[in-house]
This record gives structure tokens, C-alpha cells and sequence, in this order.
């Protein structure tokens, strides 16, 4: 399973980059998979905006099965109260992205 | 002084309903609940104010009442790297600093944009109206970006790599003028009003570490977020009012991708509409009109800014109308043959915004 994650900072700034689950410590890939599933992932992505907010940050999560017959699943999250464990997820697999890439420069 | 006030009527001065109705209208879902969340915030300001002003002296920007003497009220709570808002209060009004050097630079940076707001502008904290100024500190793991919700601050510590902290002056004064523009009518967060809501945050953002420093527009760096990225990270801020699209080229954060210019304007769905991206524009031209005048830029270009967002009264204004509004209260304030009205509509023509 491949991750590709951009998240829109909130300051303008936006980052983005792909992991393999496999390349994720080992810690992070069981957060992945038991926070990850489809189930929590759609009912976060519905998770409404506060209106009033302003540099919210945003989130934009693809993730690509191993087996090549299984289709892609995309999810648009943004900052609400009720998705932050998914968020929150997503914040440590970018982490782990820039650690990596900065570790290769 | 203040002959543009004389206009204001207490129903009309916020925020025209016909307005909201035409968003409701017009507007896609989201646009819409922003409206809605804006008319009723303005609602909720009307509804106090006329509580707490006689009849006569209802204005578009709250000034202080003769023999008031008002005081900042802060308080610094710690989010404990969670993600519930406000967290514990750590650092009340009038207390000793605590261990924690965060919390005390977020109340002290907080009390400069304060200053800044009502010694110069003569507005009592964010709503005008003395209103509590909540901000948290540690706001989630690794968190970075710092945000108004509507009702406080939050602060992200920054992932240590690629942001070493969000507690910074300009970014602090960013975020407390994103209070301060809901609070004086709104400007929808979407499109070129929302670039308009990001420039004036970015504006007020800089004026207050301006104000603080005794900078004069010569002097300052026209930095927001100066020093924030991380130690290798290419770039020196997140935005540069001065050159917009030079404040960071780096691998990982990409470039910055700011216009100066409309020949540059982005057209984007992401960011609302390229929020962050468009407010260049408005950006530098608030940065020429504080160069071309020279002393202390919080005393004409911002007076001339804050009284915009004070009377413009059009959660859906374009720069277009933001750039009228800005000559129109030039002309009021200085005259119609004044240095100062005569080059804020050349700076303005300068980034492509013919009047
Ligand atoms: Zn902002
Ligand atoms: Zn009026």
C-alpha cells in the first residue's frame, strides 16, 4: 500500500510527497492501519468546517492498493473538531516524508 | 477628524443584509455558511453594542468612549500538544511570567498588537468592545500552522524541520487582524475578498511588529513570519510584502508563490480560491504607499487601511473596491489633492489596479 499525501498548511504554504506503509516505522504503520480504514476516513473527510475559521488547514490523502486490481481511494479532509485523530495521522505520515526527504539532502 | 463616521447608521454600518441575502443567492454551499456565520457574528456585535453605547455614538469602528480607560485582558492557555481548544489556563492578565517561554512571548506579542490597535486606531481589543483575547499555546503534535477560529488563537509548536514555532510578531499580529476583520464586518474567506481578509491580517500582522520596534516603513523588513522555517529550510519567511514571491524557494517547501502584480493573479480552487497566494497584490501595494510617504507606516497608509475596513461594509469586496474605498478615505482624512491620496492610487495602478 502506497500513501500520497499534500497537506495545504494554512500559511500558503503546501507540502506533499508519498510513502510506502512498509517505509513507516513500525509504530506509525499500526496507527495507520487501525486509524486509516475507509470507514473512518470517509466519515472524516464529511467532517464539516467551523465558517468563521481562517487559516484552516487543509488535506488531500490517495491511497494505492498493492493489488493492481483494487482501485485508488482519494480523500478531501479539512481542520473540524471531529476528524483530528485522522488529522492527526496524516500530520505524522508527513513527518515522516519531510524526515526522509530532508534525510536524503 | 473622523468626518467619514458621520455616515454610519447602526443597522447599515456592519454588514447589509442585502449583501448577505446575495450570497445566500449566488453563493456556492461553503461561501454561503461563511456568510451566515459572518452576518451572525455581526448580529451578535450590533446586539452588544447597542447595549453598550448610547444611541448617537454607534460607529463603524467602536471608539472609545471619553474617561474609559481600557486594558488589554490576555489569557495564555496550553493546548498540551492535544487538539481541544482552549486547553488550561496557564498565564492570566496581570500575572507573573510562568516557566514556559512560549506562553510569555504569545502574552507579550499579544499586548504589543493590542497597543498597536488602540493607541494609534483608538479600538478596544478585537471586537472594539474590550473583549478577552484567548490564544493557546502547543496546539497539537508537531503542529504547523498557527489559526482564528472565530473565538481564539491557536499556536502549532512547528514540526521542528520545516517550522521551529508559530509565536512570532507578525504572525501573532496576523492572526489577532483575522479577529479584527470578522469584528468590523468581514470579508468571505474565498476568492479576492478572502485575499483581502489575508492582506489585511498580513498588514496589521507587520504594522504591530513595526509599531513595537519604532520602525519606519524604511526600516522594516516587510517580513510575515520572519525567521519561523526551519534551520534548512531556503527562506528567510512566509511572505514578503516587499517582494512578494522571494520569501522562500526551497525543496521541500517549494516556492514562494505570491504575485506582486494582477498580470500574475492566480486562478486557483485550492487555498479558497489562492488566498494566500493573491493577497501579494494588496500586500505590495500597502507596502508603496508606505514608501512613498515615508515616517511611520501605522500612521497614514494603516490609518487609511484600518479606516477602509472600518466603512467598506462589503463581505464580498474585490480589490477593486478595496482600492476605491482606500482613495475615497485618503480623500477624506488628507484632502483631495494630498501626497497621500494621489499616491495611494498610484500605488494601487502600480500592481495593476486601475481606478
Ligand atoms: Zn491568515
Ligand atoms: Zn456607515
Amino acid at each position: 500500500m502506497k500513501l500520497f499525501l499534500r497537506i495545504f498548511t494554512g500559511q500558503g504554504i503546501t507540502l506533499q510527497g508519498e510513502i510506502n506503509l512498509s517505509d513507516l516505522p513500525n509504530d506509525l504503520a499500526r496507527q495507520v492501519q487501525a486509524t486509516l480504514t475507509p470507514e473512518n476516513l470517509t466519515a472524516a473527510a464529511a467532517a464539516q468546517p467551523n465558517p468563521l475559521m481562517v487559516d484552516a488547514s487543509e488535506y488531500e490523502l490517495v491511497i494505492h492498493p498493492d493489488d493492481p486490481n483494487q482501485t485508488s481511494q482519494r480523500y478531501e479532509l479539512v481542520d473540524a473538531d471531529d476528524n483530528i485523530d485522522v488529522l492527526e495521522v496524516l500530520d505524522d505520515i508527513m513527518h515522516e516524508i519531510v524526515r526522509r526527504k530532508k534525510g536524503q539532502s | 477628524m473622523n468626518s467619514h463616521y458621520g455616515c454610519c447608521h447602526p443597522i447599515q454600518c456592519i454588514l447589509p443584509p442585502h449583501v448577505v441575502e446575495a450570497i445566500k443567492l449566488r453563493g456556492d454551499e461553503e461561501q454561503r455558511k461563511m456568510a451566515e456565520a459572518l452576518a451572525k457574528q455581526a448580529e451578535a456585535t450590533r446586539e452588544s453594542r447597542q447595549e453598550a453605547t448610547p444611541p448617537d455614538s454607534f460607529l463603524a469602528a467602536p471608539v472609545l468612549a471619553m474617561g474609559v480607560a481600557p486594558a488589554v485582558n490576555r489569557e495564555v492557555y496550553d493546548g498540551k500538544r492535544r487538539a481541544t481548544l482552549p486547553g488550561t489556563l496557564v498565564r492570566a492578565e496581570g500575572e507573573d511570567p510562568v516557566d514556559d517561554p512560549v506562553v510569555n512571548q504569545v502574552y507579550d506579542l499579544t499586548g504589543d498588537v493590542f497597543n498597536l490597535y488602540f493607541d494609534i486606531y483608538r479600538r478596544n481589543s478585537l471586537d472594539g468592545q474590550g473583549s478577552t483575547i484567548v490564544s493557546t499555546v502547543h496546539h497539537r503534535r508537531r503542529y504547523n500552522n498557527a489559526f482564528w477560529n472565530g473565538t481564539q488563537m491557536a499556536y502549532g509548536d512547528g514540526d521542528g524541520t520545516l517550522f521551529q514555532t508559530f509565536v512570532e510578531a507578525s504572525v501573532v499580529g496576523h492572526e489577532l487582524s483575522h479577529a479584527v476583520v470578522q469584528y468590523s464586518g468581514g470579508l468571505v474567506y474565498r476568492d479576492q475578498a478572502g485575499a483581502l481578509n489575508e492582506s489585511f491580517a498580513d498588514v496589521f500582522g507587520s504594522l504591530s511588529k513595526q509599531y513595537t520596534l519604532r520602525q519606519t516603513a524604511a526600516e522594516a523588513d516587510w517580513l510575515v513570519g520572519q525567521g519561523i522555517l526551519g534551520p534548512d529550510i531556503n527562506g528567510v519567511a512566509l511572505r514578503s510584502m516587499k517582494a512578494p514571491g522571494t520569501a522562500y524557494d526551497d525543496s521541500t517547501l517549494g516556492k514562494d508563490p505570491q504575485p506582486y502584480h494582477m498580470d500574475f493573479y492566480l486562478n486557483t480552487s485550492s487555498d479558497n480560491g489562492g488566498v494566500h497566494i493573491n493577497s501579494g497584490i494588496p500586500n505590495h501595494a500597502f507596502y508603496l504607499v508606505s514608501q512613498y510617504l515615508g515616517g511611520y507606516a501605522w500612521e497614514k497608509a494603516g490609518q487609511i487601511w484600518y479606516d477602509t475596513m472600518q466603512v467598506i461594509n462589503n463581505p464580498l469586496a474585490t480589490f477593486n473596491d478595496w482600492a476605491d474605498k482606500t482613495v475615497e478615505m485618503a480623500r477624506e482624512r488628507f484632502g483631495a489633492g494630498s501626497m497621500e491620496t494621489v499616491l495611494t492610487r498610484r500605488a494601487w495602478k502600480l500592481v495593476g489596479v486601475d481606478l
